[in-house]
């Protein structure tokens, strides 16, 4: 008897679905069907960047507070290169068109990054670090002043090329964006980060001055220092500071640290670079940069894990050298998949790429550049308008 | 001169951005938004493009050969639908604008997209003479 009355409520149920469906469909109207117009105003986006420094010998004299001058003379010298690849695809967008004729959007995406870290020092073996993540970032920009940006990455760091423990960390990044007009912006916030080589919890503040599409200067304290400007309709060059640098799970095969039987230490690395970029934005599709330029501060830092078993806060390293300036290279390229919703003149969404780029996946302090802002420049080419080009833009009825 | 841009276009790319571009360089001089009002207006105007952009797109796939009456009939239909949809978008959006910038000035923007497209076809006619 139960049963068959479950039967009949689930053939209710079914029935009204099916009603609905069917009104619904029917309901609609040949010209009110959803036009199949672009969803989002991110595209699905992969990107790979390639850093390297030149071979650097290790100073052999002793410093205050580095206790192990037996360990840096078997280090004997250091070379650094990293690889990494990313992407970032929006799953969810929505747009709010407001009373007062404003327009908000909240963006959800999805993001994943894999990093190998590749430290070269003369007297050890060669370690390749792996450090792969995948996380959530959520922008809300309300249209009008505001914008709100939530990063949660977590990630796994191991050594791929001995055996060691493997170890979840994560970074993360909330902040408001406060944009007062296309030319003016400020951000404040906190960062959970590891670009500086440790665990840092750090507020974030950033101003930029000049507007995204033309010349601006962008001071984003603890990411970047940016002059940037067009060159170009394709081209955009900039002049910049910015920290790169790292936390990886390094394998103790080397015995490295011999206070414990620890398997696994913990390798920081920072440099502070200043270099010229060149991001050339082939299309909407593809980009690709090229940099180089000097590391400043440069150091490397050992930690064990056991000795810092109960800190949260900044590790305490148990070896730390600083490493004589030199040159980098660092090439890159972005590509953009599918189509998206137009952003033109539309100051609040060019903010909100610009956060999106600045705070990078996977929190290497790469960035994607920002090849899906147009510059504004004079351009002084040739005409070569084909119809094809036009046919959105004219009606037949024009041609008479 | 405001036209002599229509000139300036570059070799490569996506052109069809580029004219975009130039359309909403032309629009913004026309109609001299002010910050606020850019800051309303270009949101719900690119969304009206992109949909305007897509069913133009759609109506496009249409073959223009037809072997059958079916073929042309439903290639009569689909225009037809295009139209509707036009229409539908223009009166939605109509709308939306309004909320966005004064009445004045969503009469100019009739008048600059006009404008915009005789100076493309001006460009077009330039062409095919040379």
């Amino acid at each position: 008897m139960i049963e068959g009355q479950k039967r009949y409520v689930l053939k209710n149920i079914l029935l009204f679905i099916l009603l609905i469906a069917v009104v619904n469909v029917f309901s609609q109207t040949d010209s009110t069907k959803k036009i199949k117009a672009p969803k989002h105003y991110f595209t699905p986006t992969l990107f790979s960047d390639y850093y390297t420094t030149p071979q650097k010998n290790l100073d052999q004299k002793f410093r205050k507070g580095t206790e192990d001058l037996a360990l840096r003379k078997r280090l004997e010298n250091y070379q650094y290169s990293q690889l990494v690849g990313g992407f970032y695809f929006p799953i969810i967008t929505k747009d709010y068109n407001r009373a007062d004729g404003s327009t908000g959007n909240f963006h959800l995406l999805g993001t994943g990054s894999y990093m190998m870290a590749m430290p070269r020092f003369g007297g050890i073996s060669d370690h390749n670090l792996l450090k792969a993540s995948i996380g959530v970032r959520g922008i809300y920009n309300s249209g009008r002043k505001g914008i709100w940006f939530v990063d949660v990455t977590p990630f796994m760091s191991t050594d791929l090329s001995a055996h060691s423990s493997t170890v979840y960390r994560w970074a993360s990044t909330i902040l408001y964006d406060y944009m007062a007009n296309p030319n003016l912006s400020f951000r404040f916030g906190v960062t959970r980060t590891f670009v500086l080589g440790n665990r840092n919890f750090l507020p974030y503040f950033g101003i930029r001055i000049g507007r995204l599409d033309k010349i601006y200067v962008s001071m984003q304290f603890p990411r970047n220092v940016t002059f940037s400007f067009p060159m170009g309709r394709f081209l955009r060059g900039s002049i910049y500071f910015k920290p790169m640098g790292g936390l990886f799970n390094m394998a103790n095969n080397d015995s490295i640290y011999t206070k414990n039987k620890d398997n696994t230490i913990l390798y920081g690395r920072y440099e502070l670079i200043s270099g010229f970029r060149l991001d050339a934005n082939f299309n909407k599709h593809v980009s690709v940069f090229v940099s180089t330029g000097f590391t400043g501060v440069k150091y490397l830092s050992f930690f064990s894990e056991t000795q810092n078993k109960n800190n949260r806060l900044v590790l305490n390293d148990f070896y730390h050298e600083k490493i004589s300036r030199g040159l980098f290279v660092d090439i890159g390229f972005t590509i953009r998949i599918g189509r998206a919703k137009s952003i033109y003149n539309n100051y609040n969404l060019y903010e909100t790429f610009n956060l999106n780029s600045t705070i990078d996946v996977g929190d290497n302090n790469t960035n994607t550049g920002d090849g899906n802002i147009p510059n504004q420049t004079k351009s002084k080419e040739k005409s070569n308008l084909k119809i094809k080009d036009v046919q959105d833009l004219i009606e037949a009825q024009d041609l008479y | 001169m405001l036209f002599s841009f229509l000139k300036l276009f570059p070799q490569g790319g996506n052109k069809r951005e580029k004219i975009e571009a130039l359309r909403v360089a032309f629009i913004t001089q026309k109609l001299n938004l002010t910050a606020d009002e850019s800051q309303k207006f270009w949101p719900v105007y690119n969304e009206y493009q992109d949909k305007l952009r897509a069913a133009r797109q759609e109506f496009r796939k249409q073959s223009t050969v037809f072997t059958t009456d079916k073929e042309a009939q439903d290639y009569l239909d689909a225009e037809l639908l295009l139209k509707q949809r036009e229409f539908n978008l223009y009166k939605e959006y109509y709308d939306k604008i309004k909320k966005t910038i004064p009445i004045k000035k969503v009469a100019e923007l009739r008048q600059a997209e006009e404008e915009f497209k005789k100076e493309l076809l001006k460009q077009l006619q330039g062409k095919s003479n040379d």
